[in-house]
């Protein structure tokens, strides 16, 4: 259950494996991918290494080049550390947005929860949950209406995409003055990460952004981190940061009691409606993918 | 017969054994039960009903004990889904509120029977049987349940050689002796809880408590530290 990933698909992927302001310098980060061990290392000149680790390789420990003799590849993107334990692309997928000059680009919390990597996207997809999971800031009980939205699965990007998403939100972010029915656009661009787009508080013209980028430590342990690329000048990183962890602080005690851990991807395991459109869309395209990581395929889920 | 190959017996899910006591549900609380590795959220509605389902909503999988009771409803915590009092039929979908939930979705119910003090169910019971316990069962106060972290087996084969008070099985589960009657529920193959009920004597109440809560609490410390030692 907790063992090595099998789907060549997702080892020759990119994974987020941490935040680079969160890298301490010289000194050894141990942590998990896909079941197996990782060390990482920023050096004096600032680079940054990943590696698979040798037997006795301590967390904490400092860091010395031929300690990495087993390199893995590593790219920053977002204000992270990605690496892979296959070949990858050359290219991530891309947030366009993120490089606007007036942005703000805030890393908000690195949460671990137990729990896979697909439940936490889906809840990221899921407006339904507003009102009841996040009572008073992204949704109210008397507006519990998920209205009609539209779904398709972009071929040219290979992404899942929900556009015309609509929902009433009394405090949708730390620079709201009041309710307002706020627009969504969702995109997942990746099994283990997704990207929101919404109305944004301060300026009616842009889109904040709001991406969680899961590290799958195991097939049902993540690590999500958190990114908020958004247009606010007034607000303190800090307040920031508070909103967002307030927010996935809310979520994380429902991602872990769903049972099972792991996303059925058989359409007959769970009980979806309308407002579910992204979510079976997301697991149509994971199962197109022959994602098996964190998921239960089809053929097998009544072993649940 | 062993317990253990018990545990694996079809028959052992027919048998009905309690999960919970009935001063575990206060008004409109909702108790998480497990029973041969079954999940189960345990509720009384306000009519009385003791409900036991499955511990997980249909919708997307988060345990209904997260949940509110609403007296004749129980809502899942993460969509507001309302599941019915008895029949366990949704009746509101929230996010789509002009439209009625189609019949089809109800959850997995259990049969309950509350008696003795305490609430009994069956992960593939059907009726109730006449008698849940094998013996008399002692009545007057139901004691402090004592979860361990062993298999019902080892916990039934303790108490029936290492309590404080001397007690004979009577049956797989159930042991009896001194005006206590002791029922061992398996929780799942490696985890038990220890529940029972006594006859008062003359005896102060909380005292007599805590002289049972006492000794089967430093049974359930030896049997596990044991398990430690050999782990």
């Amino acid at each position: 259950m907790t063992g090595k990933c099998a789907d060549q698909v997702v080892l020759d992927m990119w994974h987020v494996v941490g935040a680079v302001e969160d890298m301490v310098p010289a000194k050894v980060k141990l942590t998990q991918l896909l079941g197996e061990p990782v060390a990482l290392a920023r050096d004096g000149s600032g680079n940054i290494h990943a590696w698979r680790p040798a037997p006795g390789l301590r967390h904490g420990q400092r860091f010395e080049p031929e300690l990495a003799s087993s390199p893995l590849p590593v790219k920053l993107a977002f204000g992270y550390v990605w690496t892979s334990l296959g070949t990858p692309k050359p290219d991530l997928f891309p947030i366009p947005e993120y490089a606007e000059p007036d942005r703000r680009n805030v890393h908000c919390a690195t949460f671990q929860v137990h729990v896979s990597a697909p439940r936490a996207v889906e809840n990221f997809l899921d407006m339904g949950h507003f009102p009841f999971v996040h009572t008073n800031y992204l949704g109210i009980e008397e507006k519990p209406e998920v209205k009609d939205y539209t779904v398709e699965i972009s071929a040219e990007r290979d992404e899942v995409l929900a556009t015309k998403c609509k929902f009433f939100q009394p405090m949708a972010a730390l620079s709201a003055t009041g309710g307002m029915e706020v627009e969504y656009i969702y995109r997942v661009p990746h099994p283990y990460c997704a990207i929101l787009y919404k109305s944004c508080p301060a300026d009616e013209t842009r889109l904040d952004v709001i991406t969680i980028f899961l590290q799958p430590l195991d097939e049902e342990h993540v690590a999500a981190n958190l990114l908020m690329s958004i247009v606010d000048h007034d607000s303190t990183d800090t307040a920031i940061k508070a909103f967002q962890q307030k927010i996935f602080g809310q979520d994380k005690p429902i991602l872990e009691n769903q049972i099972p851990k792991r996303l059925p991807l058989d359409p007959r395991a769970e009980m979806p409606v309308r407002a579910d459109k992204s979510s079976i869309s997301y697991r149509r395209w994971l199962t197109g993918k022959g994602i098996t990581y964190g998921t239960i395929p089809a053929a097998d889920a009544t072993a649940a | 017969m062993s317990l253990a190959s018990a545990m694996t017996d079809a028959s052992l899910e027919t048998r009905w054994f309690p999960i919970a006591a009935s001063h575990d549900l206060p008004l409109r609380h909702v108790y998480h039960a497990q029973l041969l590795g079954q999940e189960f959220a345990v509720w009384r509605a306000d009519d009385g009903f003791v409900n036991v389902w499955e511990n997980r909503c249909l919708h997307r999988g988060v345990r209904l004990s997260l949940g509110h009771n609403l007296g004749d409803q129980l809502k899942c915590q993460y969509h507001g889904w309302l599941y019915s009092n008895r029949t366990s039929n949704c009746t509101y979908i929230p996010a789509h509120p002009e439209n009625a939930p189609a019949r089809l979705i109800c959850n997995q119910v259990y049969p309950s029977v509350e008696r003795h003090g305490l609430i009994w169910s069956s992960v593939n019971g059907t009726d109730a049987p006449q008698s849940l316990a094998a013996g008399d069962v002692a009545e007057g106060v139901v004691l402090r349940s004592i979860p361990v972290s062993e298999p019902a087996d080892t916990v039934v084969e303790a108490l029936s050689t290492q309590g404080d008070v001397p007690l004979k099985r009577v049956a797989d589960f159930e042991l009896a002796g001194n005006g206590v009657s002791v029922f061992v529920q398996p929780v799942d193959e490696g985890r038990a809880i220890i529940r029972g009920t006594a006859s008062l004597a003359g005896e102060d109440k909380i005292s007599f408590l805590r002289f049972h809560n006492d000794w089967m609490t430093r049974l359930r410390d030896r049997l596990e530290a044991k398990a430690g030692a050999a782990a």
